[in-house]
């Protein structure tokens, strides 16, 4: 199972998420963020750069509702603190609410590679749904 | 995911109707500007099921219109126009602006000929990309905070002119002035405030650019003498909007309005065309809001402006002035504005929802420049990096069929996927300097994803609505340097 992939749009890029749990789903989609804005596997290799961590606390009045939420918060975090993430610690997650410690860096333009700017998650062919492999999910970002 | 065809009917040569019974919600035909030949990309993506979608908008009057750029987008396609009458029920839909808020484009003159540029072109482009912020999480030079910043949102560009960037002229050849009135700052939340804070007068990335053109044909000789251009010469093309700012605010209210739908009886075929009543409190706050990020977006292309005079003025050793750099007009072509138009006879004030499309009011509108008036609204309409950008005006028959509104560029004709894939193996940029342009870009990946090829032909495009009469062509440009971020 791949943990994610990407999928086509003419204007736009979306992601199909997979995760055999859903601390594996929200962890991949995550992780399909992050390597939409910057190159994922190049985090957390810089030595003089502080490690950042960042507890994050969100609740939904469903799953399908959290997890949007979730990538919201991403997205506000890298834009607005301009924190990219590569661990995430769970300490809770169930269909409505989450609280994890999530551990990455302070994104540096003159350093990490720069890809798309991602503007928004939208609604568009947005989808969650339980499978028979565990959690799958469809999202498409305005770039 | 393929959708059915629906049965489109062929108006003319260059219009095409979906009729209103294609979908039972529907409440007015669709209709879209296009070649035969279009057409046939256009049927082969969502673009059309999405112009049907748009035309379930409560309130929404005569047609749910797409222009000849028009391609898939989320929830309204790009190249979308839709206008609601807010005394019949009508609608205001965040996502029939965009998230990009007032994103736009401005054009400017100058007194340059090619001749003169192209001996300092590499340095003119490298200066420009150096000066000029632009690329993912890049931060801008001007730092505001507090009171300031919503002065800044009220009082629209205005407040760049004040703080030295630029001159009061620039505001009469601006959209609006460079303004939106009854801009609200107390309806944008923190969030919007912390992501726009630095990024003041910043480019951004993907399609947004900064382009050196040249002027490479006259098709209205007497209006291109009116505004002073002429084959040869340099123009300066510049396309940005309300950057993360705006992002936010269209953000917060898409959200808030999918919650309201309920509330309001709202049916939809699609959650991101949710919207609310423009005379309801979710609605009232949402546009002012909206003008907020308006207002921002006209500062930051007043602000990327006069960075770019400074580049050209330390690089020729001339006043921005003497070198007649001159602003020819500044359009908005993701906005919502509220305009008098009749329909059925009777003048009503009505949103106008223009989503990847550009206002083209015909000559004799009021809000245009005194010296603009009897010519129409200068339309810039720009294309890919490798081929061509048009300056045109709108006309009389565009006030009448298309809420005067426009094409915005040329639209993608491939996914930025597609366009990695079929850059790979290739350098854009060298293909690019054969043809004598030089383009800087933060990544090759943007580079790649913003190739020629990765959009439909400009010049096709615009000839739809030459041909169709809501614009008239006035001059063609070249690029001869672009930076992207």
């Amino acid at each position: 199972m791949k943990p994610y992939e990407l999928i086509d749009h003419p204007a736009d890029i979306g992601l199909k998420i997979h995760g055999r749990n859903l601390e594996e789903f929200f962890t991949n989609a995550a992780h399909g963020f992050t390597n939409l804005v910057t190159d994922l596997d190049a985090l957390g290799q810089r030595t003089d750069a502080g490690r950042q961590s960042q507890e994050i606390s969100l609740k939904a009045e469903d799953l399908s509702a959290l997890f949007f939420t979730w990538l919201r918060e991403l997205l506000y975090l890298f834009s607005a603190k301009n924190l990219v993430f590569s661990e995430y610690r769970f300490e809770h997650l169930s269909h409505c609410e989450l609280k994890v410690r999530a551990t990455g860096e302070r994104f540096d333009p003159d350093y990490h590679s720069q890809k798309v700017e991602v503007k928004a998650v939208t609604y568009h062919q947005y989808s969650v749904k339980e499978t028979a492999e565990g959690w799958q999910g469809q999202v498409i970002f305005d770039i | 995911m393929m959708t059915a065809h629906p049965p489109i009917r062929k108006i003319d040569d260059y219009r095409w109707e979906i009729p209103k019974s294609y979908k039972p919600g529907m409440r007015v035909p669709g209709l879209i500007f296009a070649t035969e030949e279009m057409m046939k990309s256009i049927r082969s993506d969502q673009a059309i099921e999405q112009v049907a979608n748009v035309a379930h908008l409560p309130g929404i009057v005569r047609y749910s219109i797409a222009m000849p750029d028009i391609h898939w987008g989320y929830g309204f396609p790009i190249g979308g126009v839709a206008a609601t009458d807010p005394k019949n029920g009508g609608v205001i839909s965040p996502g029939g602006i965009g998230f990009d808020i007032n994103c736009g484009v401005r054009l400017l003159r100058t007194d340059l000929r090619e001749e003169q540029v192209r001996p300092r072109l590499r340095d003119l482009i490298g200066s420009l990309f150096t000066r000029v912020p632009c690329g993912v999480g890049v931060s801008g030079k001007i730092r505001i905070a507090g009171k300031e910043t919503r002065k800044m949102l009220v009082r629209g560009a205005r407040w760049a002119v004040e703080q030295g960037y630029g001159v009061a002229e620039d505001l009469e050849y601006t959209e609006a002035s460079g303004v939106l009135e009854d801009a609200d700052p107390d309806a944008v939340s923190e969030r919007a405030y912390e992501r726009g804070r630095d990024q003041l007068g910043t480019l951004g990335s993907g399609n947004h650019f900064l382009e050196v053109q040249v002027i490479d044909q006259i098709l209205e000789p007497e209006i291109a003498e009116r505004l002073e251009l002429e084959l040869g010469q340099i123009t300066i093309m510049i396309h940005s909007g309300s950057r993360g700012f705006g992002y936010q605010v269209c953000d917060d209210y898409l959200h808030l309005m999918r919650q309201a739908l309920g509330k309001y009886k709202i049916s939809l075929p699609d959650q991101q065309l949710s919207c609310a009543p423009v005379n309801s409190p979710e609605g009232r706050r949402y546009l002012g809001a909206m003008r907020c990020a308006a207002n921002y977006a006209w500062n930051n292309r007043q602000c990327l402006m006069s960075l770019t005079r400074d580049v050209f003025e330390r690089c020729f050793g001339e006043s921005w002035s003497s070198l007649g750099m001159r602003l020819i007009y500044d359009v908005a072509h993701n906005i919502a504005k509220f305009e008098r138009y009749s329909v059925d006879g009777e003048e009503r004030t009505l949103c106008i929802h223009r989503k990847g499309a550009t206002r083209a009011f015909g000559p004799g509108a009021a809000e245009l420049p005194e010296d603009y008036r009897d010519i129409g609204q200068p339309v810039i309409i720009p294309g890919d990096m490798g081929r061509n950008s048009y300056l045109a005006v709108g006309t009389a028959k565009a006030m009448t069929e298309t809420f005067a509104s426009s094409c915005h560029g040329a639209g993608r004709a491939m996914s930025r996927h597609a366009s990695v894939r079929h850059a790979r193996g290739r350098s854009i940029e060298k293909e690019l300097e054969a043809k004598g342009i030089i383009v800087m870009g933060k990544g090759k990946k943007g580079i790649a994803e913003e190739q020629p090829a990765a959009y439909k032909d400009v010049n096709q495009v615009v000839d739809v609505v030459h041909q169709a009469g809501i614009i008239r062509k006035v001059v063609r440009m070249r690029p001869i340097g672009v930076i992207k971020g």
